[in-house]
């Protein structure tokens, strides 16, 4: 199997001595897409910090694309990995949209010319080629996450990696940006509490709860399994609940 | 209500017209030179400074800045430039001239002469921003050979003033909505609120800092298409500093003055 992530025993201990993960196993196939869902304070976002180098591993080892991920790594491991935090705001720190999603290529040094194209094609792309010269700062939140999502595709990364990307879009940019979600090609690590969105969107759920995996398989299977999801702390979507008439209008 | 008009004449650079399309260094180099003719006046001077008060029009005429917003974020600076001069008219009591027969010390003109300066200076630079975006701003000035750390310093800064200005208003809300009698927050809630968004700007630049570094930032945010510096921006680089120039050296007032004097007469 061609994996764009696998995690081994992954560890992280806070300064401060509480353990955040303990024996996190995790993998990912290329092209597979995988929602890693969990209660407030089960160690998501510190596995996320993890895969994207801001936090270090206290034991385990982490590998991305077939890099085994630490200092002399990093830099090509970023490349090759798209994040996108729950924050847009915090990710579009360019003038303009065209700069932003430009932005990794320039500051990897490539041509100008060819950066602004592959930019340009992207937006086109998303349908957002009119926000090209616009400040990221008058955006609406969808079109933030559609700009962060176009930046973090341009450097053709084999894994994606989203926190949260649904919070704070209203109902049509979020099923814009799951439409969009479906279309891409490389592996996708979705961290979230949408879990409508995870059954929609993966095929693969890993529970985490403080800070180990608690069940890893089958979306529908996990996500549909009422006990499993109340002992961490999580609902079934309503989805797959579906055991009650819809009444027609 | 000036944060309103802040965020108005932000808006009001990134609309098109033909101030806007000017180099942004060509608008920056008019200005400092405007800014340093009104700075190099002698100290009592009113009269000879007030055609100065053309370029601002001018410019806001030309880009098509409305009044309102500049004028009330004069307003609201200006309690600076009184506090700066305050003190002259007690230091300085002795009357070097005469208005409609009242005698005025040196410390009143000196007094006005500050605040007329201070409008001047600030309503023009609050008009280059609003025919200029702040970033091409921040561009032009490293293209004139300032540090590149000044630059995205200060397009960073761009960016997340206004997200900083909404995590204030959000607390002020919040506050007036529990407390919903008190206009202004006792101080101890103030100080509470304060530190509150001390707080979250750190966060803010916490996580901005971790986005930038996930996305290869190495101490740069590289443009993508440096601006051309073509004929009409040299037209208006010479043009503006030509004037600028003239309304320092001549006595333009003096001239007017005998011009209005001669028509009555």
């Amino acid at each position: 199997m061609n994996l764009v992530l696998e995690t081994e025993d992954l560890a992280y201990r806070y300064p401060d001595g509480t353990e955040a993960l303990r024996g996190v196993s995790v993998h990912l196939a290329a092209g597979e897409r995988l929602g890693l869902v969990g209660p407030n304070g089960a160690g998501k976002t510190t596995f996320v910090s993890l895969l994207a180098g801001l936090l270090e591993a206290s034991g385990g080892k982490i590998t991305v694309a077939g890099l085994r991920l630490s200092s002399g790594t990093l830099a090509e491991i970023r490349t090759r990995t798209g994040f996108l935090f729950d924050d847009p705001d915090d990710q579009l720190f360019m003038p303009t949209v065209v700069e932003d999603v430009a932005f990794a290529p320039l500051a990897a040094g490539q041509d100008r010319a060819r950066a602004a194209a592959d930019a340009s094609a992207l937006l086109a792309e998303f349908g957002i080629a009119e926000l090209a010269e616009r400040f990221p700062g008058h955006l609406s939140s969808g079109e933030k996450r559609l700009v962060t999502l176009a930046g973090a595709l341009i450097t053709s990364p084999r894994l994606l990696v989203f926190d949260e990307p649904t919070s704070g879009l209203d109902p049509f940019a979020r099923r814009q940006l799951i439409e969009h979600l479906r279309r891409l090609e490389p592996g996708l690590l979705v961290v979230t509490h949408d879990l409508e969105m995870v059954v929609e969107l993966c095929s693969r759920v890993v529970v985490l709860d403080r800070g180990r995996v608690a069940a890893d398989g089958p979306a529908a299977a996990i996500l549909g399994d009422e006990r499993l999801m109340e002992t961490h702390r999580l609902e079934t979507p309503h989805i797959l609940k579906h055991r009650h008439p819809h009444p027609r209008e | 209500m000036s944060e309103l008009a802040a965020r108005a004449l932000d808006r009001l650079g990134y609309s098109g017209g033909p101030v806007h399309r000017l180099d942004a260094r060509a608008k920056l180099l008019v200005c400092i030179t405007f800014v340093l003719c009104v700075a190099s006046f002698p100290r009592h001077e009113v009269a000879e400074m007030l055609p100065l008060a053309l370029f601002p029009s001018g410019l806001a005429a030309l880009g098509r800045v409305p009044a309102r917003p500049v004028l009330r974020l004069v307003l609201a600076a200006s309690p600076f430039a009184l506090l700066l001069g305050a003190a002259s008219p007690f230091f300085e009591t002795a009357p070097v001239g005469e208005v409609f027969g009242i005698p005025v010390s040196g410390g009143v003109l000196s007094l006005i002469s500050i605040v007329l300066r201070f409008a001047l200076c600030t309503s023009t630079l609050l008009v280059l921003v609003a025919t200029t975006p702040l970033p091409r701003l921040a561009r032009a000035l490293r293209r004139l050979g300032a540090p590149g750390v000044v630059s995205v310093q200060l397009l960073l800064l761009y960016r997340y003033l206004f997200l900083l200005l909404d995590e204030g208003e959000r607390l002020s809300a919040a506050r007036l909505l529990r407390e919903p009698r008190r206009r202004l927050p006792r101080f101890s809630t103030a100080r509470g609120m304060l530190a509150m968004l001390l707080g979250r700007t750190l966060e803010r630049a916490q996580r901005l800092y971790r986005c930038l570094e996930v996305r290869g930032f190495e101490g740069d945010l590289p443009p993508l298409e440096p601006e051309r510096f073509r004929l009409p921006d040299a037209l208006f680089l010479v043009a503006g500093v030509a004037l600028c120039l003239i309304a320092r050296l001549a006595p333009l007032s003096r001239w007017a003055g005998a011009l209005l004097l001669a028509r009555s007469a």
